[in-house]
């Protein structure tokens, strides 16, 4: 069976995408029909027929938009932790036509030179932690490639990727590290934190925020934090959850959305400890302990918010595995003994709460991730 | 638009041997707090009351000069204005929740389920087998009488005595009657959000009214006060973050026909719980509110001072405009501790009684202008 097209081309068919190019096509003994893919250099409407001696022809017209890849397009997480070895990622770089859209790479495939404007040691892999690489190959027929980033220098970085006759694409990524927090921070704000208004926060002296890994927004406000000022991350509450799920369950959701934003490890992720319904002293001790265990082995810090009402004395808090604490706003809350707070919530408005952060009575202070 | 009617399946349950005569409709008063158990037999005591008063969980006015208060074995009621207090019933019951529908007549709420009956007399009846810890409670429907267990499940009594029948409405977590046969009930599943429901025929049939579209539902409760064709409405999360809880408020005036939000919290609205509402409450958590036709009190919790605050954010014209009141004018130690049971019943005209407990012993505050200052009576 003959393909055409009326197209002014160049067209070409093909049985795979990418595939070498065919001008027929053989149905097998026994069946019905056959597959096949069309590529055309040319915009337009072609009419397209299949013809064979014997059988009269059918035809179809096709809608083409531009499908010549023109340029390259970068995508990749907006933060990650500074580090030895390519660990942020995956980036994914993209062939694409000017509007944008994918385009197959030819069956010869594409090789994209990797570049970072750091000033650190950097490098790139294919894989995470993998050999480090300078350049990856889109093969032929895929429309992209993925790679990852490491860099011993937090800041931002510009990332870019080129590649001979195609515009070339960049991409921006936060790397974090850990930081011992001091000075003036706020938590629960509003609005949300986006760039401008972090920015904002920053020129009324707050240098650290507290982020809620509950939040819907949370990975933009992670991201948007970072170019400004000091983060650190804490779990909100859930009442029924100080009974009916261990702490351990719970802090797998706070583990997974620290390493979703590449949180640096070794810096602390609070639980929220107040209204904690019918739950007796005895098992929230056991609660935050099994909260912080699961914490500790996912190479973070454990801290813990004593708000109200909640059953922990403050002498209770010497039998806990965490070792960072930060103390409500409220008169009433506790204030742990021994080691007392690194962070004191100092008020609140209507806008955000206030909170000062500060060595501890050992004189060690939070530690969060900060560029 | 659902609409429950009343299942062919009665349940009965032990019972009962007064004869109660319920008359008219009274104001609700519902516990926000769940049941303790003391197990014991309803009791008698009368006889004028000094003091000092236990722990306190629900107060109820049916006028400005006649309301009862009850709590740890105690209720106490007034005929002149909480000038003189009775003492009404004595025993070791927790008395949870109490719902008066004359200064002669009403129910009390054990923290064991029992429901309790008195008729002015020095006897109290116990008219129903235990239903299973309560958590709300309420009397309306003219000679229908409604009871909430803490299952969720809504039992009406049809007639004075019983016998007590399940409602086909189930899992309520709120209800209010405003007068007559009308009345209202919140209802939510594991999942779902609260929806609100109505009944004009004393609770033989209802029909949804309501229900506000809240993103990231996580055990939301509700609490609702009715007075005429007006009903506000204040749904509380229990999930939330360092002091700041979820909460928003709406109001119908007409039935139902219409809700319009008039308060949330403004940080978790701009997380997607809610549509922003034009103010927020004074307080970083929401207590108890209490309405009329025109008027409507939260109670909330205002941190930051060496033992908190309570405040209040009252509207007097239907929800238009709002203030915030905090209770400054009478000493910290008067005032009830908010994590503690706290209740909250207003009149037409302005009086707001409040009723708690701090460190095991009742609290009671009265205004008589709307909030705008407060007395602690001494008793």
């Amino acid at each position: 069976m003959s393909l055409a097209s009326s197209s002014p081309g160049p067209y070409e068919f093909s049985l795979q995408p990418g595939g070498p190019s065919i001008a027929t096509v053989t149905i097998p003994q026994g069946g019905t029909s056959l597959s096949f893919y069309y590529g055309d250099a040319a915009q337009g409407a072609p009419n397209l027929t299949a013809t064979s001696p014997g059988l009269q022809g059918g035809s179809m017209s096709l809608q083409l938009g531009s499908t010549t890849a023109t340029e390259l397009t970068l995508s990749g997480p907006a933060t990650g932790a500074a580090g030895t070895s390519a660990s942020t990622g995956p980036f994914t770089v993209t062939l694409a036509d000017a509007s944008g859209d994918p385009v197959p790479a030819p069956s010869s495939g594409v090789t994209v030179t990797l570049y970072s404007n750091s000033s650190g040691q950097h490098e790139f892999s294919t894989t995470p932690a993998g050999a480090p690489v300078a350049s990856v190959v889109i093969p032929g027929g895929s429309t992209g490639a993925t790679f990852y980033y490491g860099d011993t220098q937090p800041g931002a970085v510009a990332l870019s990727a080129t590649a001979a006759g195609f515009s070339a694409a960049s991409a921006m990524v936060e790397l974090a590290t850990t930081v011992s927090l001091a000075g003036q921070g706020i938590d629960s704000f509003s609005p949300p934190a986006t760039p401008s208004q972090v920015q904002s926060w920053y020129g009324q002296g707050f240098r650290n925020i507290f982020l809620n890994t509950y939040a819907p927004t949370f990975v933009q406000e992670y991201a948007a934090s970072l170019q400004s000022m000091d983060v650190v991350l804490f779990q909100g509450y859930w009442t029924s959850a100080f009974t009916s799920e261990t702490g351990q369950q719970r802090a797998q959701e706070a583990i997974n959305a620290a390493e979703t934003v590449d949180y640096p490890k070794g810096a602390y992720i609070f639980v929220d400890v107040e209204s904690t319904g019918s739950a007796t002293e005895q098992q929230m001790i056991a609660w935050i302990n099994s909260w912080s265990a699961a914490v500790q082995a996912a190479g973070y810090g454990a801290g813990v918010y004593f708000g109200v009402p909640q059953p922990v004395t403050a002498q209770d808090t010497t039998q806990l595995l965490a070792d960072r604490f930060w103390k409500s706003y409220s008169g009433t809350s506790i204030t742990p003994a021994g080691r007392g707070v690194c962070v004191v919530q100092t008020g609140t408005t209507q806008t955000y709460d206030t909170d000062t952060f500060s060595a501890d009575n050992l004189g060690e202070y939070c530690v969060g991730a900060g560029i | 638009m659902k609409t429950h009617g009343r299942t062919a399946l009665r349940h009965l349950f032990g019972l009962l041997a007064v004869a109660l005569l319920v008359q008219g409709c009274g104001a609700v008063a519902v516990s926000r707090h769940p049941a303790r158990h003391k197990k014991t037999q309803a009791n008698t005591a009368v006889g004028y009351f000094h003091g000092p008063l236990p722990a306190l969980d629900a107060v109820q006015f049916l006028s400005t000069d006649e309301g009862f208060l009850a709590g740890q074995g105690i209720v106490l009621a007034t005929g002149d204005g909480g000038q003189t207090w009775t003492r009404i019933y004595s025993g070791t019951q927790t008395i949870e929740a109490i719902a008066f529908l004359s200064p002669k007549s009403g129910y009390a709420l054990t923290g064991s389920g029992q429901i309790l009956a008195w008729t002015g007399g020095s006897t109290w009846q116990r008219v129903a087998a235990s239903l299973g810890p309560a958590s709300a409670f309420a009397l309306g429907g003219g000679s229908l009488g409604q009871i909430l267990t803490a299952k969720g499940t809504l039992y009406q009594a049809t007639g004075p005595t019983g016998p007590w029948q399940a409602e086909s409405l189930k899992g309520v977590s709120a209800v209010s009657f405003s007068g007559g046969t009308t009345g209202w009930a919140v209802t939510q599943g594991q999942s779902a959000a609260p929806e609100v429901w109505l009944t004009q025929d004393g609770g033989s049939t209802w029909t949804q009214s309501y229900s506000p579209s809240l993103g990231q539902a996580q055990g939301w409760t509700a609490s609702i006060a009715a007075s005429g064709d007006t009903a506000w409405l204040l749904l509380t999360s229990s999930s939330g973050q360092v002091e700041h809880q979820p909460y928003v408020a709406y109001v119908t005036r007409d039935l139902g026909q219409h809700w319009q939000e008039i308060l949330g919290a403004a940080l978790f609205a701009q997380q997607g719980m809610y549509q922003p509402a034009p103010e927020s409450l004074y307080g970083l958590q929401a207590g108890p509110l209490a309405g009329t036709a025109q008027s409507a009190y939260f109670l909330s919790w205002q941190p930051g001072s060496p033992n908190d605050t309570l405040a209040l954010t009252a509207t007097l014209d239907g929800g238009q405009t709002w203030r915030q009141l905090p209770l400054t004018s009478v000493p910290h130690a008067a005032t009830p501790y908010f994590f503690q049971p706290l209740a909250l019943t207003a009149l037409p005209g302005g009086t707001l009684w409040l009723a708690g407990s701090r460190s095991g012993a009742g609290k009671v505050l009265v205004s008589h202008d709307g909030g705008a200052s407060w007395q602690s009576p001494t008793f």
